[in-house]
């Protein structure tokens, strides 16, 4: 166990070898920040996240980490929402060398992200690096990065990674696990890298009714999920519904803004955009998030292919619900809730598919 | 549940073989461009860097993500023979920003390529049976490269009949081509046009699927490789299916907005399949229940 008063030794030791990115509070929420001292780690606030809804107070209560996910996710570090793929010289024949994006000076290490986010991370690579063409952009940002995952003992109201098998312990993937108990962090390793911290750090054995604290406490944390959803047989459920009416009332709640897909931890989609000067010889490509909630998403010269709202809304459910699970053998949703707390008119997407499970044609 | 299909005609996963990076794209030199109709044209292309233009190979049906910078990318399908060694053909209609930008340029102009992306029609699995090609409009191009590479290894295929229609006589692309894909034994060419305003056209009238009536098939040691407009597609899998083709047998390659050609940008969703990597030829089977209204 590392004593709560030694947890910025922690950090300190991240820094030395990686630019870390932890939990900030910034303009009344939690933001994912890459931090240069210990003091920019948002400590002693308490959140509270609705569907439509985030409120963040200061309680100052002695626990660090009493807060939820803000709207950040590593993919903002990983997958950037805007990135230069390369930059180069055009001739006027057309001829061109180019450069590409060199990547990011040092190494990234996630530190207090939630087992959700942990678990969103290796969704992505299952885009980006899992392919018979790697993604160089993300690869370079990924290698080599420390997951230095936070369980989480107080899950919030919009959240249901229990459900969605993610959380709320960190099972897999994890370099460092910390979980904030009364005594102190549990802190365990979960690969070479991750006892190669520990080791630096002045940890004691912990005492055997901190683990089972902790086991209590992550137990209890499944109970206190503010949202549940029934994963049995779903892929199959919303592939069969796509003639479900509840997609045509969908349509008249979701305004199409596209927050949701912004503030997913998975969602990947992507536009590019070219650039050029007046004297068309500096030119260069950008990679930007896109959605498949924007009209122009699906657009041809022959027309459309989701030409209406309900076809977008509809798409991107089946799509973290049912496709993902068929493309790359996880669900596209981690449960994170970020899609709820984040959607300006409240929409729940457990909400969404209980419906369509429970009255499908 | 059913796990994630192959691609549809051979083992090639559409690895880019331009560069490393599959999002950078190189040089091509436009060679030679033959104009087809009045907005479409064939253009000939060579690598600049002699290293990729002879490592670069593709699969009849494969596509290039080509490139005008500071313009942006068009997916466009390669329309040459494959067996064409150090060189390689688009044929593209001038209808949107890029396109429109690709129809400007000259001999000796340079665009950027990626690629090659996407399956391949399964030429393989088609040995020894009869082939039956379906395409309507300029989607004649990403079967000229299964055309050209069935008449080159002609004695490896059962009959060859290629049915092939466009709104007008002015429409038709590779025109050049007609006489000699129907001038070998058992190798036939139907044509049809859905209108004719003032010349002599001695051919079929009416959409692509009438051809059928007209052509002799065997409907069981058949496969179908089918390209052109969506509605067309949809219309042509209900015709083959009514005359007992069985659904395996079925072949289709669609289109849809792409931006990376590597299943990496989302745009080219059909349900579950990446049509840049999973398609854009798929087996009919790949497609069951999505065919569905803005799936």
């Amino acid at each position: 166990m590392l004593a709560k008063e030694d947890l910025p030794e922690l950090v300190t030791v991240l820094m030395a070898s990686y630019d870390v990115i932890a939990p900030g509070y910034e303009n009344g929420s939690i933001v994912l920040t890459r931090i240069t001292s210990v003091d920019a780690i948002a400590t002693g606030y308490r959140d509270h996240q609705e569907p439509g809804h985030y409120r963040i107070e200061k309680v100052n209560d002695g626990s660090y980490f009493g807060y939820n996910n803000g709207m950040e996710s590593p993919k903002t570090f990983l997958h950037p929402a805007r990135l230069t793929l390369f930059s180069g010289q055009l001739q006027p024949n057309g001829d061109f060398t180019l450069a590409e994006e060199p990547g990011i000076p040092r190494r990234l290490a996630f530190f207090g992200i939630r087992p959700c986010d942990s678990f969103a991370v290796h969704v992505l690579d299952k885009t980006f690096l899992d392919n018979p063409n790697v993604d160089q952009p993300y690869r370079r940002r990924r290698d080599g990065s420390f997951l230095a995952v936070l369980n989480c003992t107080s899950p919030g109201n919009t959240c249901f990674c229990a459900s969605m098998g993610t959380g709320p312990r960190a099972e897999t993937g994890y370099d460092l696990r910390m979980t904030e108990l009364t005594e102190g962090f549990l802190i365990e390793a979960g690969s070479s890298r991750g006892h190669e911290i520990q080791g630096q750090l002045p940890v004691r054995p912990a005492p055997a009714t901190l683990a089972k604290e902790s086991e209590r406490t992550l137990a209890e944390a499944v109970h206190h999920m503010g949202r549940t959803l029934n994963t049995h047989n779903l892929p199959q459920i919303l592939r069969g519904s796509l003639e479900h009416p509840h997609w045509d009332f969908m349509k008249t709640w979701c305004i199409g803004c596209t927050n949701c897909t912004i503030v997913c931890p998975t969602c990947f989609c992507n536009e590019t955009l070219d650039y050029i000067d007046l004297k068309l010889q500096n030119t260069s490509r950008e990679r930007v998030w896109d959605s498949c909630f924007a009209w122009q998403f699906t657009e041809m010269h022959g027309g459309n292919t989701r030409p209406d709202l309900k076809h977008r809304y509809r798409h991107w459910v089946t799509h973290k619900l049912s496709y993902w699970m068929e493309q790359y053998g996880v669900f596209g949703c981690v449960g994170c809730g970020r899609c709820l707390t984040w959607c300006p008119v409240g929409i729940d997407i457990t909400e969404v598919a209980a419906t369509v499970r429970g009255k499908r044609r | 549940m059913e796990t994630m299909a192959g691609n549809a005609g051979s083992s090639h996963h559409g690895k880019a073989v331009t560069s490393g990076n599959p999002w950078l794209p190189v040089p091509a030199v436009i060679s030679e461009i033959r104009q087809e109709t009045y907005d479409t044209a064939t253009y000939t292309l060579t690598f600049k860097n002699s290293k990729v233009r002879w490592a670069y190979a593709f699969l009849p049906g494969q596509f290039n993500m080509l490139g005008i910078l500071g313009m942006g990318e068009a997916p466009i399908s390669l329309s040459s023979d494959p067996a064409l060694f150090g060189a390689f053909e688009h044929t593209i209609r001038a209808v949107g920003n890029v396109t429109k930008a690709l129809a400007r340029l000259q001999k000796g102009d340079t665009i950027g390529i990626r690629g090659p992306f996407g399956s391949a029609w399964p030429m393989e699995e088609a040995r020894d049976k009869d082939l039956l090609v379906i395409a309507g409009g300029i989607g004649l191009s990403p079967l000229r490269p299964a055309i050209e590479q069935a008449l080159r290894q002609r004695r490896q295929y059962g009959r060859i009949t290629i049915l092939y229609g466009a709104k007008t006589p002015d429409d038709l692309v590779h025109t050049a081509d007609f006489e000699r894909w129907s001038a070998g034994a058992d190798t036939h060419l139907h044509l049809t046009v859905d209108r004719v305003a003032d010349r002599a056209w001695t051919h079929q009238l009416g959409v692509v699927p009438v051809l059928l009536e007209e052509a002799t098939l065997a409907t069981a040691r058949t496969i179908a490789m089918v390209c052109g407009p969506e509605v067309m597609l949809r219309f042509a899998v209900v015709d083959l299916l009514k005359r007992g083709f069985p659904p395996a047998h079925i072949f289709l390659s669609l289109e849809r907005r792409m931006r990376c050609g590597v299943a990496q940008c989302g745009h080219c969703f059909l349900g579950p399949r990446f049509v840049c990597q999973d398609g854009p030829v798929f087996r009919y089977t790949q497609l069951y229940g999505l065919f569905v209204e803005g799936a």
